[in-house]
């Protein structure tokens, strides 16, 4: 039995590795880390990627659609370009924006435009894409106050990306520590935080979400909410990670090492941190990645109603909640791009996930422990 | 001179299945003796409570009734006390493909041994490593190597290091042989006649070997359904089984009356 045993270990060592790289290969993995990587990089260096910050407001452009991004002016080529635009009102009252075409603005890369601190560290007034003023740039157009929804998508992406990883790493703490001490103690302990466990499961997400939020004081600064919302939605998902990884810890705690552990007298907590959970790592990692797109959706979710990130700062969600009346969106489609943005991440975070656990299968991972 | 460890009426009982008000019987009663230096096996089929009684003198399970004395002196694992017995009495488990975490390097594997010491500087602890190590026949710069890297005798060896780290008095073999292949039988049990040599260290040795049990052990325990049936020298016990249970055992190891002496202190196993 050694020696099979020996060769079984190797056989899962070569193959462990061959098939992380075959995890790169399988479809939309690495079309994913892109998407995301991008879209981490945007949201990190915001204030340089975004031509405006979230706050600047051009009340004349209310509703302004796209900018047409032009290369011929007056019957000549011309470097990319837009026009200002004007409103105007048609027949039934409504409102229009017409172009002014005696004037080009250039599209300037590394343009200077308004002032900023980049990440409060590094001031500068440098753009990655700009047009000079008057003239204003809406990649994606503009909402209801004339600002920028591609800056404000990308400054959203700050909370709405990082408010994913926030509240895993928040529950993923809970959950783990949970779902160990269950597994490993047994007994009434086990039974105890499994009970406290189905009862955290039990109320429906969303409502639970409601009550607590209901329960943080209106007043809060919008870096108190963000922390606020991250607790909030980890105190709702850490249950059932902490069910599993106690299914898990509970044969993991027959293991004879696990007895050689406890004979020669090592602390349970250290026994729980040294031997139980980094066995269950393949199986968390891949539960985590799963995970976050959960965390995205209910920051939406809360902003969406108005009990999350409130204006003027930015998130995916809040500025969804402009797109909620059917009147807005037939008038300005635009205004749905947040949902796109969703979707897009959301859809990133499950396939690498959904990869990872095939990868890191229990099953293909049970030949190291033969 | 007293005892080293004295087993005194060990009951354990574990429940029945899930749902039925029947209970297991583990240990019924069970009594033992073990002096200093005189190593002692334990034999007896499958599931007569062998590991049971070994689980609770290492402190990991705790009797329903009775006493264990380590010393003198009644072990209790929630206090200095049981500190100081925890150090003393060590095992080396049967499988040592799951006794080592497979994710603990054999630094980490020595390591987890003195975690009741107090700490010591990194190149004394280093050099006992390396010390313990030589003394079960492991060599070179093994400290950073993970447990797949070392055949099944290798690893035993490193799991007899984890037990010698803190010089143990007791040491309880939980079949440290029957996982391993033939070839390696001897080897380990040379090793261990050649520990104790050297050591004060005294045996308690769980097998279903009789040959094993012959060449190790002075003195023979015959367990049986939770009680110990028979006690005494072990060759008192072979040549002269008194209880049938014994001689039962004894006929099932079908070629102890076959082979010559010689040919099982060369350490042939039976079958």
């Amino acid at each position: 039995m050694n020696q099979a045993s020996a060769n079984s270990d190797c056989v899962a060592a070569v193959t462990s590795r061959a098939s992380e790289l075959f995890f790169l290969r399988r479809p939309g993995v690495l079309a994913s880390l892109w998407a995301l990587g991008f879209l981490y990089a945007a949201a990190l260096l915001a204030e340089f990627v975004a031509p405006y910050s979230f706050v600047t407001e051009a009340r004349a452009y209310s509703y302004a659609p796209p900018s047409k991004i032009h290369v011929v002016h007056e019957g000549r080529l011309h470097r990319p370009f837009v026009y200002d635009v004007q409103a105007a009102f048609d027949a039934n009252h409504r409102r229009y924006y017409v172009e002014d075409r005696t004037r080009p603005f250039a599209l300037e890369i590394f343009g200077r435009g308004e002032p900023y601190r980049l990440l409060g560290l590094f001031s500068g007034d440098r753009h990655l894409l700009t047009v000079r003023e008057p003239a204003r740039l809406f990649l994606l157009g503009a909402d209801a106050r004339g600002r920028d929804i591609f800056s404000r998508l990308v400054h959203g992406g700050r909370i709405s990306l990082t408010i994913g990883l926030a509240g895993v790493a928040l529950s993923f703490f809970i959950g783990l520590l949970v779902g160990g001490a269950a597994g490993y103690f047994g007994g009434w302990i086990d039974s105890a935080l499994m009970r406290l466990c189905e009862m955290v499961m039990m109320v429906p997400g969303f409502y639970l979400l409601l009550a607590l939020r209901a329960a943080v004081p209106d007043n809060f600064t919008s870096v108190q909410v963000y922390g606020a919302i991250v607790i909030i939605l980890s105190f709702i998902s850490w249950a059932g990670l902490a069910r599993v990884i106690r299914g898990m810890s509970l044969s993991l705690r027959e293991r004879d090492y696990v007895l050689a552990a406890r004979s020669m007298g090592v602390s349970d907590l250290r026994i729980i941190v040294t031997h139980i959970l980094p066995h269950t790592l393949s199986y968390s990692l891949a539960a985590v990645m799963l995970s976050i797109p959960g965390y995205i959706l209910g920051e939406s979710a809360l902003s969406l109603i108005g009990l999350g990130i409130q204006d003027p700062y930015a998130s995916w969600g809040n500025m969804l909640s402009e797109a909620m009346s059917l009147v807005k969106v037939t008038f300005a489609p635009w205004l749905l791009w947040p949902a796109v943005f969703i979707c897009v991440t959301v859809a990133c975070f499950n396939i690498i996930g959904d990869a990872l656990r095939d990868v890191l299968d229990p099953d293909k991972a049970a030949g190291e422990r033969s | 001179m007293s005892a080293l460890l004295e087993v005194k009426d060990l009951v354990k009982k574990f429940p029945g299945r899930r749902g039925s008000a029947q209970t297991v019987l583990a240990l019924d009663g069970a009594n033992l003796v073990l002096e200093s230096s005189q190593h002692l096996a334990l034999v007896g089929e499958s599931g007569c409570g062998k590991t049971t009684l070994a689980r609770i003198i290492l402190g990991v399970e705790r009797a329903d009734s009775g006493t264990v004395l380590f010393e003198g002196q009644p072990l209790r694992y929630d206090g200095s006390s049981g500190r100081v017995a925890r150090r003393k009495i060590r095992m080396v488990f049967q499988d040592p493909f799951s006794s080592l975490d497979p994710r603990f390097t054999v630094r980490d594997i020595l390591a987890e041994a003195l975690c009741l010491e107090a700490p010591a500087a990194l190149a004394t602890l280093r050099e006992r490593m390396r010390e313990v190590l030589r003394s079960v026949g492991l060599v070179g710069d093994i400290l950073g190597r993970y447990p797949r890297a070392f055949s099944g005798g290798e690893r035993q060896r490193i799991a007899i290091a984890r037990a010698l780290m803190t010089d143990p008095r007791l040491l309880i073999l939980d079949e440290p042989i029957s996982a391993l292949d033939m070839l390696v039988h001897k080897q380990i049990l040379d090793l261990f006649l050649e520990l104790a040599r050297t050591r004060p260290i005294t045996y308690l040795f769980i097998t279903h070997s009789m040959s094993a049990a012959r060449k190790i052990s002075q003195r023979i325990a015959v367990m049986s359904q939770g009680r110990i049936v028979e006690y005494g020298p072990t060759k008192q016990v072979m040549g002269q089984p008194e209880h049938p249970y014994t001689r039962a055992l004894l006929a099932a190891a079908l070629d102890y009356r076959v082979r010559e002496d010689a040919e099982f202190l060369n350490g042939k196993d039976e079958l």
